[in-house]
């Protein structure tokens, strides 16, 4: 850390902030355990108030009536259960066309939680959407108080009598960016949930391309400790396959720190990583066609000594990708010393290639393609796309200007007086998605 | 600092860890928001937001051994869903110092909070206050590690020049 980092630290550092505010915690949910000598005097008397008003407003309502708690299950059939204190249903309420089905002519008013939670259940099976390629069930319950959130959680779970299924259950809380979310993408509550943990533990990931998965393949992402049962992989090639897969293209047979992983990546893949012959291999093969979506192969023999001045030229290391990749039609070629190996990608036959090669010995380094590739389809031009980003700036008098198409995006770079300007643009629809102005 | 073990116990409910927790970190949580938000009230409400977060969820956060990665990443994507104005500018004196900090340190949090972009600003606060590891911020940040190191480096330059010539005059 340098001078400056070290005084940015200690200012920061020395920023007085207020003592966390528990009462706030409280209207949240945030439920206090067996340290209750620790309260605040003030945290003392909010609950009793609380407390109060419970007891008073208890007195109005009439326990049989009132919702106390809701059970959400999700498969793709979404249903909500409205229960009282007594855990009795009050409401059943299908969230979405595949719930209807489900609860079809079924009248599960007045009666138990736990008998309503496992005639769905059965339904669910009856119907085809619990199968063995397909096991996983969401079940999200939510109750103001959350330590009673959790008692009825664990009830739930123990009375399901169901084997081979996959079970992911959870407390939630109606927060207004939850509720917002469920009505954006018309999902419920607890799904919005488990994508948002997802997202937590792998912030590639987006919402988007999230929230149309099934249960299953959120529960094989998610990787939950806690989820009961195993989510079932049977609708996917398997691992063994896989391995099978990835060894053979590489033609290897005997490998170290191998690696497995069901993962998503725009569909559901495995993830493979092994070493054979001192290189360093990964597979990424779509877990149910089993096709290579992208692999890379990582020479670790590979020593930079980058004293030598006899280095080959840019063409040459051109050559030598070209003809190990075999092709000879290429676009968005580019090419980069950086130290004594080239970096060199370019797209061919709907592929991309990126290769690492040795300037001194010419020797492949690291290569790696992705199958994956799809050829952006720009439909504003270049010139189209600097004369957005001109009038957005409102300049005319411009120099240093670089523009470059990525991932179906137009990055634009000028300088105009004492200003640099950054801009992205969609090449599809001419839309602004980012823009920076900088002052040197 | 052991995140990782306070988490452990938050998991189980213990208060007072979380109280510990809270008192050893807020700094850092707050400053991100701040870089992110320039308003220190709101970044003051972030703060309680990402404890709450941190409280609900800290069991399921099993020993992924970067604690704080997590945790200012929560920061991040509760800040972003804060952001209302366009607000350009924020005034030093809105922040509240324990100790007054001297003429030259008040400049210098000034500049990093008035001058820097908003990715470069983002850098600095998360290398300076966490120690982070460049490929972990650019993680965080969504950005290319590539990008991270230019627009530190040119940060860093930035911040020198700025209290160079604050100093000249």
């Amino acid at each position: 850390m340098n001078n400056i980092e070290k005084r940015i630290n200690k200012n920061l550092n020395n920023i007085k902030l207020p003592k966390f505010d528990f009462n706030n915690l409280e209207k949240k949910g945030f439920v206090y355990m067996e340290k209750k000598r620790k309260w605040s005097i003030m945290a003392t008397i909010s609950t009793l108030c609380v407390v109060c008003l419970l007891v008073i407003g208890g007195l109005y309502y009439n326990n049989n009536y009132k919702v106390t708690s809701k059970v959400g299950i999700d498969v793709n059939p979404s249903v909500e259960l409205k229960i009282n204190q007594k855990e009795k249903v009050l409401e059943v309420i299908a969230n979405n066309e595949d719930g209807k089905k489900i609860i079809s002519d079924m009248d599960l008013k007045g009666s138990d939680i736990n008998v309503a939670v496992n005639a769905l259940i059965g339904s669910m099976v009856k119907n085809g959407y619990i199968t063995e390629l397909a096991n996983s069930i969401l079940i999200s319950v939510e109750n103001n108080d959350n330590t009673k959130a959790e008692t009825l959680r664990q009830e739930i779970l123990n009375q399901i009598n169901m084997e081979n299924i996959s079970i992911i259950s959870q407390t939630v809380n109606e927060e207004q960016e939850l509720t917002d979310l469920a009505n954006q993408y018309n999902i419920s509550l607890g799904k919005v949930k488990i994508i948002k943990q997802i997202i937590a533990n792998n912030n590639l990931l987006t919402f988007d391309q999230l929230a149309s998965l099934s249960i299953n393949e959120l529960n094989l992402i998610l990787k939950d400790e806690n989820t009961s049962g195993t989510a079932s992989q049977k609708a996917y090639i398997g691992e063994d396959k896989a391995k099978e897969i990835a060894l053979n293209h590489a033609n290897v047979t005997s490998v170290t720190n191998y690696k497995i992983e069901l993962d998503f990546d725009d569909v559901m893949v495995y993830e493979i990583e092994f070493k054979a012959n001192n290189k360093e291999y990964d597979y990424e093969i779509n877990a149910t066609t089993g096709d290579i979506i992208e692999y890379e192969i990582d020479d670790k023999n590979y020593t930079n000594n980058s004293n030598t001045t006899s280095k080959i030229t840019n063409d040459e290391a051109k050559k030598i990708a070209l003809n190990h990749a075999n092709v000879t039609n290429i676009t968005n070629y580019k090419i980069e010393l950086d130290g004594n190996k080239y970096e060199i990608e370019f797209n061919a036959n709907s592929k991309e290639y990126d290769y690492e090669i040795d300037a001194t010995t010419g020797k492949i380094i690291k290569y790696s393609i992705d199958n994956n590739y799809k050829e952006p389809n720009p439909i504003i031009t270049k010139d189209e796309a600097k004369k957005i980003a001109l009038n957005h700036a409102n300049v005319s008098n411009i120099f240093d200007y670089e523009i470059e198409l990525d991932d179906n995006k137009y990055e634009i770079e000028f300088k105009s007086g004492n200003k640099e300007y950054d801009y992205e643009i969609n090449a599809t629809t001419g839309k602004i998605i980012e823009y920076e102005i900088d002052t040197d | 600092m052991e995140v990782n073990h306070y988490l452990e116990r938050i998991a189980l409910n213990d208060i007072e860890a979380f109280n510990e927790l809270y008192n050893i970190i807020n700094n850092n949580v707050y400053s991100f928001a701040l870089s992110i938000l320039k308003n220190s009230e709101d970044a003051k409400d972030v703060m309680q937001e990402v404890f709450i977060t941190i409280y609900h969820n800290a069991f399921k956060y099993q020993n992924q051994n970067k604690p704080m990665a997590w945790i200012l990443t929560i920061t991040k994507n509760i800040a972003y869903n804060k952001i209302r104005s366009n607000k350009k500018t924020i005034n030093v004196d809105e922040i509240d110092f324990i100790t007054k900090p001297n003429h030259d340190d008040k400049i210098l949090i000034e500049y990093l909070l008035n001058n820097l972009n908003d990715d470069e600003r983002n850098i600095i606060v998360l290398h300076a206050m966490n120690g982070f590891k460049f490929h972990e911020i650019a993680k965080i940040l969504d950005l290319k590690l590539t990008t991270t190191l230019s627009k530190y480096h040119r940060a860093i330059k930035k911040l020198k020049e700025l209290t160079k010539e604050e100093k000249n005059e």
